[in-house]
């Protein structure tokens, strides 16, 4: 279990977070949820280190911890092919060509074989988010973020991805920020409901439907029929 | 698998530098559109044909180079740290998102970094192999090492947002050019048989103008804090760009100072220099803190001002007329006391009348040429312009007395007058052309049906 305590963040007098506490489960799926503005984003920057954090308990995670925050502007290489650039990152990880080829054929039902050969300047948005994705999974982090990972992605390519998160074959510790709260008991094990900036809620999916029970509760929302 | 990383970093940005000269050439030399292509092999070719040619050439037989190798080593290497900073400034403005590393390490991030500035990267190797041939071999590998050293702290440094880089660059930039200059003046002036004397009286006039700077600044800090509630506020960023004119005035005051008691010319001129030095900070203070100094920045309230408060349109006139004599009163103070120990005190008059003048003539001509600006405008060309107008005038005819002093009455006094027309001709022809110049470049972006 990842241990956060005391959370805080502010930007010049304004305070975007205070004395936040949370868990966050090893190798299985949290999903940090909440309205717009409520500073989910700036909670997993402080986590992987993109904002600057004097948290202890932040400090202690990225010492101990590989933690990767997976976003599409690091997809930096725009001349480069989507093969190419997953030679790179695969390169990188000291990833053998079974395992590319392993992890490629997890991922065929996101369709990555139709754009292989495109470079990256010229794929769309949820091309992109299906090559950001696969960069997390060839990755040797311990800790995986997607801020708002559905975005862009088509219905078949989103219900594979959470199918991928629901087994999470890697073992990953993944976290995620999102809106989309179709089937969510189905993939996450935990979801932090954030009501505000000093305000969370922990919510273990023990029963699959006092969870999303609890979840839309917590959030104001009136379930779908 | 083959380690492949760092040719596909490379690869990318030879992909993304052969675009962007494929575009520059298409669109200077459209006829050579079907060529461009090959445009980026010319060029690495002409680059490689430069090395080649540099690898070939001996410097070290030449024996002025020898020479020269000889008597300016130090600020040889000086100098090209001092180039390796400037180049390293280029690449630092380079962005891209934070905590690349995170994705594809710190060593393929850095070369990513090096391989997107291929130019300043390839200016880089240039200087190693220039100082290569003009350096022995041992001399060499010490500054290689050094300078391959600087490169991974800095690139280190920037791949971490380490917020102390920049300051640190500019402290070694401001440092070796302040090495270069000493060693370079030491170097000349003993080639000239000029012996510079810096006196007891000198550095205590030197000390008793900082002192009297420090205070004028602690002074002007408490008087703005105080102002008037119609006031901008005078942050911290503004405070700290204004001691950057106080500052530049004493270190040039104690420059003039000191080669006024060496050199004779300087010794005459020295007045009327003392006046141009002023007049310049107070432009460059004008079109810096234009929101300060002139009725434009209230913008559009000025209307509401015009229907509703005639107690306050005298306030706000009186505040902005207050601001501009409170910003150039610690500038003026300073080079007041210079004039005071040199007892000069008819220049010391006219100091006083030019500070008085230069702020009237600027309200004259904001209020001959009365616009309404929004408060974004004012960045505007013509604001700035405008305040500064007055200046340039008063700069354009300082230099006739300066050069009166220069010629005094060596020459006849057709060709003094014809001189001075000159210099103001110049001068004026300059300060046209600098403001004509910025004024071409924004044509078309201001233009509006």
């Amino acid at each position: 279990m990842l241990y956060i305590k005391d959370l805080d963040y502010s930007i010049d007098e304004n305070i975007i977070l205070e004395h936040l506490s949370f868990t966050i489960p090893e190798e299985e799926v949290t999903a940090i949820v909440g309205p717009n503005g409520v500073g989910k984003t700036t909670t997993v920057q402080l986590l992987a280190g993109i904002l600057q954090s004097k948290n202890e308990s932040v400090k202690k995670l990225l010492l101990e911890k590989k933690v990767v925050y997976l976003d599409l502007e690091y997809l930096v290489f725009d001349e480069l092919t989507a093969k190419e650039f997953i030679s790179l990152i695969a390169d990188y990880n000291n990833k053998t060509k079974l395992e590319v080829r392993t992890i490629l054929s997890d991922f065929e039902p996101m369709n990555i074989s139709s754009f292989l050969n495109t470079k990256l300047k010229g794929l769309s948005l949820g091309q992109k988010q299906k090559l950001i994705i696969l960069t997390g999974f060839l990755s040797n982090a311990d800790v995986l973020i997607f801020d708002e990972p559905f975005n862009g992605l088509d219905y078949k390519s989103e219900r594979f991805f959470k199918t991928l998160l629901r087994d999470n074959k890697y073992r990953f510790t993944i976290i995620i920020t999102t809106h989309n709260f179709t089937d969510i008991e189905t993939y996450t094990n935990k979801c932090i409901v954030m009501k505000n900036k000093n305000t969370i809620i922990e919510i273990d999916n023990s029963s699959m439907d006092t969870y999303r029970e609890m979840l839309y509760t917590y959030l104001d929302l009136e379930q779908e029929a | 698998m083959k380690k492949n990383i760092y040719w596909l970093i490379l690869t990318n940005s030879f992909r993304v530098f052969r675009n962007q000269i494929n575009e520059k050439t298409e669109r200077i030399f459209p006829e050579f559109k079907n060529i461009s292509t090959y445009v980026i092999y010319i060029y690495l070719l002409t680059q490689l044909f430069l090395i080649l040619i540099l690898l070939i050439v001996n410097f070290q037989e030449n024996q002025f180079v020898n020479r020269f190798t000889a008597d300016f080593r130090i600020e040889l290497i000086m100098l090209k740290f001092f180039i390796e900073i400037i180049i390293l400034t280029n690449i630092y403005r380079f962005s891209f998102p934070f905590k690349i590393h995170m994705i594809y390490g710190i060593l393929p991030s850095m070369f990513y970094i090096l391989c997107s500035n291929f130019k300043h990267f390839f200016t880089l190797l240039f200087i190693q192999l220039i100082y290569l041939k003009l350096f022995h071999l041992g001399i060499f590998i010490s500054l290689f090492l050094l300078s391959c050293g600087i490169l991974f702290a800095f690139l280190y440094a920037k791949l971490l947002l380490y917020k102390y880089t920049k300051f640190i660059m500019n402290g070694c930039l401001v440092g070796s050019f302040v090495i270069i200059f000493f060693s370079l003046s030491k170097e000349l002036l003993k080639r000239f048989d000029i012996n510079l004397q810096v006196t007891n009286e000198q550095i205590h006039h030197t000390i008793l103008m900082i002192g009297l700077a420090v205070l004028v600044l602690f002074f002007t800090r408490n008087l703005f804090q105080k102002v008037k509630q119609t006031n901008y506020k005078f942050k911290n960023a503004h405070y700290r760009s204004y001691i950057k004119s106080i500052c530049f005035s004493v270190i040039f005051l104690v420059v003039l100072l000191i080669l006024s008691q060496t050199f004779e010319i300087f010794e005459q001129v020295q007045s009327p220099l003392v006046l141009m030095s002023f007049l310049l900070i107070s432009l460059w203070i004008k079109v810096r803190f234009v929101n300060f100094l002139t009725i434009e920045t209230y913008g559009y309230f000025l209307f509401y001002l015009k229907i509703l408060d005639r107690q306050l349109q005298k306030t706000i006139i009186k505040d902005i007329r207050i601001n501009n004599y409170l910003f150039l009163l610690p500038v003026l103070l300073i080079h007041l006391f210079y004039l005071l120990i040199q007892q000069d005190h008819i220049f010391f008059t006219i100091l006083l009348c030019l500070y008085v003048l230069d702020i009237q003539l600027d309200e004259l001509v904001t209020h001959i040429t009365r616009k309404v600006v929004k408060n974004q405008e004012l960045p505007n060309l013509f604001i700035h312009s405008k305040k500064g107008l007055s200046s340039v005038l008063l700069i354009a005819f300082i230099p006739v007395a300066l050069i009166s002093f220069i010629v005094k009455s060596k020459q006849s006094p057709s060709t003094i007058m014809g001189i001075n027309i000159l210099i103001i001709l110049f001068l004026l022809f300059a300060c046209v052309s600098l403001v004509a110049h910025i004024w071409r470049r924004s044509f078309f972006e201001d233009l509006f049906k």
